[in-house]
């Protein structure tokens, strides 16, 4: 009994976050870009978020209710939140509402539609989190720091202070090669943080 | 006689040529839109965007209430359910 509670209180801790390859992110990017111009609009977002939602809706009623919940992926927490006018079940509107507000806030250069970049932090800080210090519901640069911050210590599995290709498999090629600027084939954590930033700056 | 046959013949041409792209429309928009789920659900389990989406949601749950009055608010919603019914039916 000891011992179950202890495995208990250890697995969250001791889960590592799996991070997606960068193949399937790519692929993610093409399937909600429809006009392949390697930008993703909030009009094809917003296909995009009802295509999810009608996914969700397996009653097809219009509503995600609290079966339906349990039935996916839905973060509850989340769910009670995006509930604005709180009857239990999520309306299209509120569904799109917040996938809209997680557009705004990840086009970090705002200029009104996700690069692959902003879209491959997206997916990076579904998992590690981000901090809105300021409450103002975008990513400013010190906030993007501190998410990059936490996302390197959980890319880096091994912990030596550096990411491989392998740890960064959920990268473009790409952009590893053009943040790892002394050319030693891994990234430091300055290297990691000044390249996206380098990156959402340059739009 | 001969001439209205030919007529109706490439009339009839024509309009079957015409249906067969809007008739292969609807199952293919439908598949594209299970193909998004399918690429986007591999790439991020939560729709509604995990650590990411529950930081979004918290600071928009705080700002929502004082900011907008519930006329707007409606107005957004029957928008919204008008575009995603217009969505439905396309893809259908």
């Amino acid at each position: 009994m000891l011992s179950l509670i202890v495995l208990c209180l250890l697995a969250p801790a001791g889960r590592a976050a799996s991070f997606p390859s960068s193949a399937q992110i790519q692929q993610a990017f093409a399937a909600v870009n429809l006009s392949g111009s390697q930008r993703i609009t909030a009009k094809e977002w917003d296909q995009a978020s009802f295509a999810l939602f009608r996914a969700a809706d397996k009653n097809n009623d219009d509503f995600i209710d609290r079966d339906e919940l349990r039935d996916s992926n839905l973060a509850p927490d989340t769910f009670l939140r995006a509930d604005l006018n709180r009857d239990d079940k999520l309306s299209v509107a509120e569904f799109v509402d917040l996938r809209r507000a997680m557009f705004n806030t990840a086009d970090i250069d705002r200029t009104e539609y996700l690069t692959p970049s902003e879209f491959e932090l997206l997916i990076l800080m579904e998992r590690v989190g981000w901090q809105d210090t300021n409450q103002n519901g975008r990513i400013e640069l010190s906030e993007l720091t501190a998410s990059l911050i936490q996302a390197f210590d959980a890319i880096d599995a091994d912990h030596d202070g550096f990411l491989t290709a392998g740890e960064a498999g959920y990268m473009r090629s790409e952009a590893f090669q053009l943040f790892d600027t002394n050319r030693d084939g891994k990234l430091s954590r300055d290297e990691f943080i000044l390249g996206y930033r380098t990156e959402m700056l340059s739009g | 006689m001969k001439h209205q046959l030919s007529l109706a013949l490439f009339s009839a041409i024509v309009l079957v040529a015409a249906s067969r792209p809007m008739l292969a429309a609807a199952p293919e928009a439908d598949a594209r839109s299970k193909a998004v789920v399918a690429a986007l659900q591999a790439v991020s389990p939560d729709s509604l965007g995990g650590r990411f989406g529950l930081a979004v949601a918290t600071v928009r749950s705080n700002e929502r209430a004082p900011s907008r009055g519930a006329t707007a608010l409606q107005a957004a919603n029957d928008t919204d359910h008008r575009a995603y019914a217009a969505w439905k039916r396309s893809s259908k």
